[in-house]
């Protein structure tokens, strides 16, 4: 089974189409790149998956359950982290992880293996215990992946996870992405106009352009096709040949 | 209680009670506020009476008969003043002693008061109210050598009913007829004169709306900012994908709100309640609260119970109209300037209610007021207080219709797509350059 079937969506605000008759197949287990320039549908696209929008027309099912008509269903499988996301600033890092584990477990073990390992993943250690509002924009983007990871979703929806990040800790979320998807088997779909990231961290990518896929396979693969050394350059390549 | 909704509600409650701006705002503001203004109250009565106990006066005796030694008597004799009297033998020096001496006032008895009152014509005494701080101290110290003036004349009345009519009683000749007042209220009559009935009843009635206006607003104001906040902080997304129902986000985020503006309206009932004992135990505590049961007029427990169910109807109707409206906010900022607009129907039926009887407004004017879900708070209230439940009854259906009309229009809107996509906002329009 697909962990993402997409057919034929479309995505209308107004007049004005944000997602274009997009076709689009995740295998499980794969760590997918949605990779294209700002304003060309990946927001879009990844909010239709979450559930937060309604698909004008076409189809979208996660794990097999239809976004529209069982969309309380998908939520129990997916994680998503938006790209302009905050936390509580009045909680503790700590507290914010606990509140997040609640809705995924009944049990007080159970929140407190989800929290422990949620720390692990940010590695914000004693500075868990401080208030959201004091922490810097790049140790608010760790808690925030580390609350979208620690859940062991099914399916990782992550919005330019590394956005606001330092060279150092953006290393550091690729290799916990990576490991983590790997780990624990966790499907994970990302968007990034940093096609260095996708190159480093997806095992297949797809190309997305005014509202629709223009390409995708594997990174190899398509530098070799387009006789590229890197995923940007393919990127213009397909650009200029659409 | 489901364990996603305690969760939900537990953050907010923390979200909301950590945030200095609403605790500050909400919870301790209203304590300090009317703290301070009881105590200043307080605290200005008691300068007051301290400064009428020990007032210094100046007479100048022009006069120099019955009347001004008299009166000279009556000064010194005072039980209820010390009173510290300098005697200066002109108006002009009068003046002049002024600064020096301290002054509160300077009484001239005129060259020949004493004669005219002998003969039978009235005479006239002049008192000068010195006024240096324009505060409330002035005010009763003018007031309080008014009184003495007047206690003088009194007692000089009687002086003189007695000496032309000695056989009679000369206080009932100055007052041959007293009269006793009582009041009825439906089917009630009450040994209560109708003057403190009436100012017992208003300050009630001033109290009750104004204390139910500040409670809704909070609510409103809580509501508002509760969900504004999570536009704001980039956390709405994050919370509309976790496995909850979202009617269960929505009633979570109401309920933490209700929780902490009931917090808000207990702090303000109490330090309203200090403001009012302040104002109303003032000067010796001449004016007293009055139990108005005699007259029917109370709140039986199935009135509590009444008062209690509009109460709780109206908050949540408070929450749904806020979270109506603040679903399109941008940020808390936008959040509350758009919900700014709702308080005008809170506050208009308060100002009707507290100041003109609704029942003589034209028809048209009534339904339009009638149509204001609040209107139908402030009548309960007062229903209640009546003791008219047929009335509140209706009110409270009213209430049960507009508030569930609204909570479905607020989770319609809090489950669909349009928490994201529409953004609402109440900026002017730049106005035409002219060329």
């Amino acid at each position: 089974m697909n962990a993402i079937d997409i057919e034929n969506l479309v995505k209308s605000f107004g007049t004005k189409k944000a997602v274009d008759r997009l076709f689009l197949q995740v295998m499980e287990n794969e760590i997918f790149g949605l990779i294209g320039p700002n304003g060309a549908g990946k927001t879009t696209t990844l909010r239709i998956i979450a559930t937060l929008l309604k698909p004008t027309s076409g189809k979208v099912s996660i794990f097999g359950h239809d976004v529209v008509t069982e969309s309380e269903k998908v939520r129990e499988l997916i994680s998503y982290l938006p790209e302009e996301s905050g936390a509580y600033n009045n909680l503790s890092g700590m507290e914010y992880l606990r509140f997040m584990a609640s809705f995924y477990s009944n049990k007080g073990d159970g929140i407190d293996s989800i929290v422990k390992e949620g720390a692990e993943i940010s590695g914000l250690e004693d500075r868990l215990k401080d208030k959201v509002k004091t922490y810097s924009k790049g140790m608010k983007r760790r808690l925030l992946v580390a609350r979208a990871l620690m859940i062991r979703p099914k399916l990782a929806i992550l919005d330019e996870p590394t956005s606001g990040l330092d060279v150092y800790y953006a290393h550091y979320v690729r290799d916990i992405i990576k490991d983590y998807a790997k780990r624990r088997g966790v499907t994970v779909l990302l968007s990034s106009h940093n096609m260095l990231e996708v190159q480093y961290v997806c095992t297949k990518v797809a190309l997305i352009n005014n509202g629709r896929i223009v390409e995708q396979g594997d990174p190899k693969g398509l530098m070799e096709k387009y006789s590229s050394s890197n995923l940007e350059d393919v990127f213009i390549k397909v650009s200029r040949l659409a | 209680m489901p364990k996603p909704l305690l969760n939900l509600i537990l953050k907010e409650v923390k979200e909301l009670m950590r945030d200095p701006k609403i605790l500050v705002g909400t919870v301790l503001m209203p304590l300090i506020m009317f703290g301070v203004l009881g105590s200043v109250f307080s605290a200005s009565i008691s300068s007051t009476e301290e400064a009428v106990k020990n007032l210094s006066l100046i007479v100048v005796d022009e006069d120099g008969g019955v009347i001004s030694s008299s009166f000279k008597s009556f000064l010194q004799s005072n039980p209820r003043f010390e009173v510290k009297t300098y005697y200066i033998p002109s108006f002009e020096e009068a003046l002049k002693s002024l600064p020096e001496l301290n002054a509160s006032a300077i009484f001239l008895l005129p060259k020949g008061l004493s004669d005219n009152v002998t003969k039978g014509i009235p005479g006239q005494m002049k008192m000068y109210v010195v006024f240096s701080s324009l505060s409330i101290v002035e005010q009763g110290k003018a007031s309080m050598l008014q009184s003495m003036l007047e206690a003088y004349n009194k007692a000089l009345s009687l002086q003189i009913i007695s000496s032309e009519l000695p056989s009679s009683n000369p206080l009932f000749v100055s007052n041959p007829i007293s009269s006793r007042y009582y009041t009825y209220f439906k089917g009630n009559v009450a040994d209560i004169p109708p003057q403190l009935v009436a100012s017992t009843i208003s300050t009630q009635m001033m109290m009750m709306p104004v204390v139910i206006m500040i409670m809704l607003m909070t609510t409103m104001t809580m509501a508002a900012t509760a969900v504004a906040i999570e536009k704001e902080a980039k956390t709405l997304e994050t919370l509309l994908t976790l496995p909850v129902n979202r009617l269960t986000i929505l009633v979570g985020k109401l309920s933490g709100s209700l929780f902490v503006a009931l917090l808000g309206t207990v702090a303000y009932m109490f330090g309203f309640n200090y403001y009012m004992n302040s104002l109303l135990g003032g000067f010796g505590g001449g004016q007293q609260t009055l139990d108005l049961s005699s007259l029917g007029i109370t709140v039986t427990p199935i009135g509590y119970v009444l008062l209690g169910i509009v109460f709780f109807i109206s908050i949540v109707a408070t929450l749904a109209l806020a979270v109506s409206f603040s679903v399109f906010s941008e940020d808390v900022r936008s959040a509350q300037n758009s919900i700014s607009y709702i308080y005008i129907i809170i506050i208009v039926p308060l100002l009707l209610f507290m100041f003109i009887d609704i029942n003589t407004l034209s028809l048209p004017a009534q339904i339009a007021l009638y149509a204001i879900p609040f209107t139908h708070t402030m009548n309960a209230t007062r229903e209640i207080l009546l003791g008219n439940y047929q009335s509140v009854l209706f009110n409270i259906l009213y209430l049960v219709v507009f508030t569930v009309v609204i909570l479905y229009i607020a989770a319609k809107l809090f489950t669909t797509e349009k928490v994201f996509t529409t953004k609402f906002t109440l900026k002017r329009r730049p106005a035409k350059k002219e060329l």
